[in-house]
């Protein structure tokens, strides 16, 4: 195989992990609405997660260190999603900052509560934990109707 | 005396080229990266050398990069290149065997120089773990 | 009676070993997106592994060389080179999922940070491919990784319908809201962490670590068709129970920690603790075998010595690659990039670099210089064949579905 060609074929590799890789801005608003949307159910998968997690632990079914593990890396998911979606930059329309300023106050509400579990979960207060899981169904369907009513 | 065994006509490249060569212990040696041919009575090409090494095989490679392999290697070398005198073939089929021990050839002065410098130096290198 | 112990050892070991990173987070996050859909691909991936697996294992034992040994007695200097630079970056890529995911298994187990664990993970994976014997690495691990059967147990405890989990695998059908696109990117994927490269070139370089003759062609040929297949069982275990628990609640996996949630709703705390050590058991037995395919691919191609089977100081070179490789790729985990990031990468490279290395598995294992008599029957070749047009259109679609999927999303 001739060197140049396995150079070639090494770029074309490499140029597609990177754009595989690559978030960019959101030019019109459908784009925006579209990322919008897959935030919002990365967001809910991650406070699912949390929420299967704290059931099972109720029912006794789980062993501290792994539920530690699942409620930090679900919270870590989140903030990750909710960061990654604030700096996108919204076209300058009015409907784009009015979805953006609706998901951001679910995802704020829903990045306390996850914190919140947590530090519950370390400190081993498994009512409060409990508790405190509770606010999870609301948010996850205040996340559904979001993505419903703005894919339209 | 022919060095060839038994002055065999072979296809180089399907029977002798890229051949493992194995010692008379079973012992993996190198690989058969080059040969060298010099005419001989009749004019006919007779194998008289395995050539062993980067040099060697950078020729076969061939291109840029091989060209670039060989002069890193001639740049690094210390000693001429490494070479197995067809005389001490003692069969080919699916490996070449020769009828030396390893040890006594010389063809490996990179595994030498990574034996003495890095690898006898980690403990337990001396015992076969099988 | 020691016969039959020998050979439930070898089955044993191929189930637990058929699963490794690899197979715990793509069938994972394939059961909670798309159901049992995609099953299909595994069961391909399957049928080329023990097809291949099978070729590589004859080679082994009828000529005792390893396949990549002749590699470049059949294809040359040049293309033997191509082919060993491709092989040693995907296994080498591979081999760092693999350490990653010991590190994420551990901090299941114990909630500590997972790159705390990544140096003791490679400090235990150098002792052990430095002293232990290749067959107690073998059996110990595989025999760990069986822990794994677990899922299946947690699939029989969730009381699926089993005829309509059966009807999802037999009439797949694309989830809807997803796009075709991403659907058969994620076949690609299943396909290359079925028959991930370096798992030919173990089985056949392990043969030779165990002196297999012709006498132990039935042993190589019963560890493949049973074991492989009963290991894919397990990969599909995965998946369902996934499907079942995670799908319905809209959990994506990302993670490997809710690869294991589904046993933990299923069976408890004990269940979670045997499949947290199975998951512990799969890589580091995964690890080790990507870390000796490393040193194997580059050893065989340049005829030193190789294998535990000899002292250290005899196949110096063979062992500084190993050393190296493991080096190299525990470096790239401490520069903190996800694993789970890494893994789903390196199976979809695997699923690249297929036609490369199976071609010459094909080709030498018809070779009567090599096999004498027991080159590929007709039947072999005919279905080897088809696979490999099979191996290089998931090769050749990879890169393009990478790209237009933005790599599954």
């Amino acid at each position: 195989m001739k060197p140049r060609y396995a150079l070639i074929v090494v770029w074309l590799v490499a140029g597609a992990v990177l754009l595989a890789g690559c978030v960019g801005p959101a030019r019109t608003t459908g784009r925006y609405v579209g990322k919008a949307t897959r935030t919002a159910n990365d967001a809910i998968s991650a406070l699912q997660t949390a929420a299967l997690a704290v059931h099972t632990s109720e029912r006794g079914r789980m062993l501290s260190p792994y539920l530690n593990v699942v409620l930090t890396q679900a919270e870590s998911d989140f903030n990750s999603v909710q960061q990654t979606f604030d700096s996108i930059q919204p076209p300058d329309t009015r409907e784009a900052d009015a979805i953006r300023d609706r998901l951001d106050k679910i995802l704020t509400d829903g990045s306390d509560v996850l914190g919140q579990l947590r530090i519950l979960a370390r400190r081993g207060d498994q009512v409060k934990m409990v508790a405190q899981a509770r606010s999870i169904p609301e948010l996850v369907d205040k996340l559904d109707r979001f993505v419903t009513e703005v894919s339209g | 005396m022919s060095d060839q065994p038994a002055g065999r006509v072979l296809d180089l490249n399907l029977h002798l080229l890229d051949r493992q060569v194995v010692d008379t212990e079973g012992l993996l040696v190198c690989k058969v990266d080059d040969l060298e041919l010099e005419p001989g009575e009749n004019g006919a090409l007779y194998v008289t050398a395995i050539l062993v090494g980067p040099r060697a095989l950078g020729s076969r490679i061939g291109g840029r990069l091989g060209r670039w392999i060989m002069s890193i290697a001639s740049r690094q070398a210390t000693t001429p290149p490494p070479r197995i005198d067809m005389s001490r073939v003692r069969a080919i089929a699916s490996a070449v065997t020769l009828d030396a021990h390893r040890a006594d050839l010389g063809v490996a002065p990179l595994d030498d120089w990574v034996d003495r410098h890095i690898i006898s130096r980690i403990p337990g290198s001396r015992h076969e773990s099988e | 009676m020691k016969n039959l112990f020998a050979i439930t050892l070898g089955i044993l070991t191929a189930i637990g070993g058929f699963v490794d990173i690899g197979d715990l987070v793509t069938n994972g996050l394939v059961g909670a997106r798309f159901g049992l859909s995609l099953v299909w691909a595994t069961l391909v991936g399957l049928i080329g592994i023990c097809l291949y697996a099978e070729m590589s294992g004859r080679v082994a034992a009828v000529s005792g060389r390893a396949t990549f040994d002749l590699v470049r007695e059949r294809l040359g200097p040049r293309a033997g080179l191509a082919n060993l630079v491709a092989s040693f970056l995907v296994t080498g890529l591979t081999f760092t999922a693999e350490i990653g995911g010991i590190a994420l298994s551990l901090e299941l187990a114990s909630s500590v940070n997972y790159l705390l664990w990544v140096p003791l993970a490679a400090l235990l994976l150098w002792f052990t491919l430095w002293r232990v014997k290749f067959t107690a690495l073998e059996n110990g691990s595989g025999l760990l990784g069986l822990a794994l059967v677990v899922f299946g147990v947690a699939l029989w405890q969730l009381h699926p319908d089993f005829g309509s989990l059966a009807h999802q695998v037999v009439h797949p059908h694309k989830p809807a809201g997803e796009g075709t696109l991403t659907y058969f990117y994620y076949a690609i994927a299943l396909f290359g962490a079925a028959m991930t490269p370096y798992e030919v070139f173990f089985f056949s370089s392990g043969g030779v670590e165990e002196h297999w003759s012709r006498k132990d062609l039935f042993t190589a040929r019963l560890n493949v068709f049973v074991g492989f297949p009963l290991g894919a069982a397990l990969s599909i275990c995965i998946a369902a129970v996934a499907a079942l628990v995670l799908k319905p609640a809209s959990i994506s996996v990302d993670n490997l920690g809710q690869v294991a949630l589904p046993v933990a709703v299923a069976l408890g705390k004990l269940g979670l603790a045997v499949a947290i050590l199975g998951f512990v058991a799969a890589t580091f037995g995964a690890a080790l075998e990507t870390g000796l395919s490393c040193g194997y691919s580059v050893a065989q191609y340049f005829g030193w010595q190789w294998g535990k089977f000899v002292r250290p100081r005899e196949a110096a070179r063979f062992h500084l690659v190993v050393l190296l490789s493991l080096i190299l790729a525990t470096g790239v985990v401490l520069t903190t990039i996800d694993p789970v990031t890494v893994t789903e990468y390196s199976v979809v490279f695997s699923a690249i670099a297929l036609p490369l290395t199976y071609f010459p598995i094909l080709v030498i294992s018809n070779d009567r210089d090599y096999m004498g008599d027991h080159v590929n029957g007709r039947l072999t070749n005919a279905l080897s064949s088809v696979f490999l047009v099979i191996i290089v259109v998931a090769a050749v679609a990879a890169i393009p579905l990478m790209l237009l999927t933005k790599a599954g999303q």
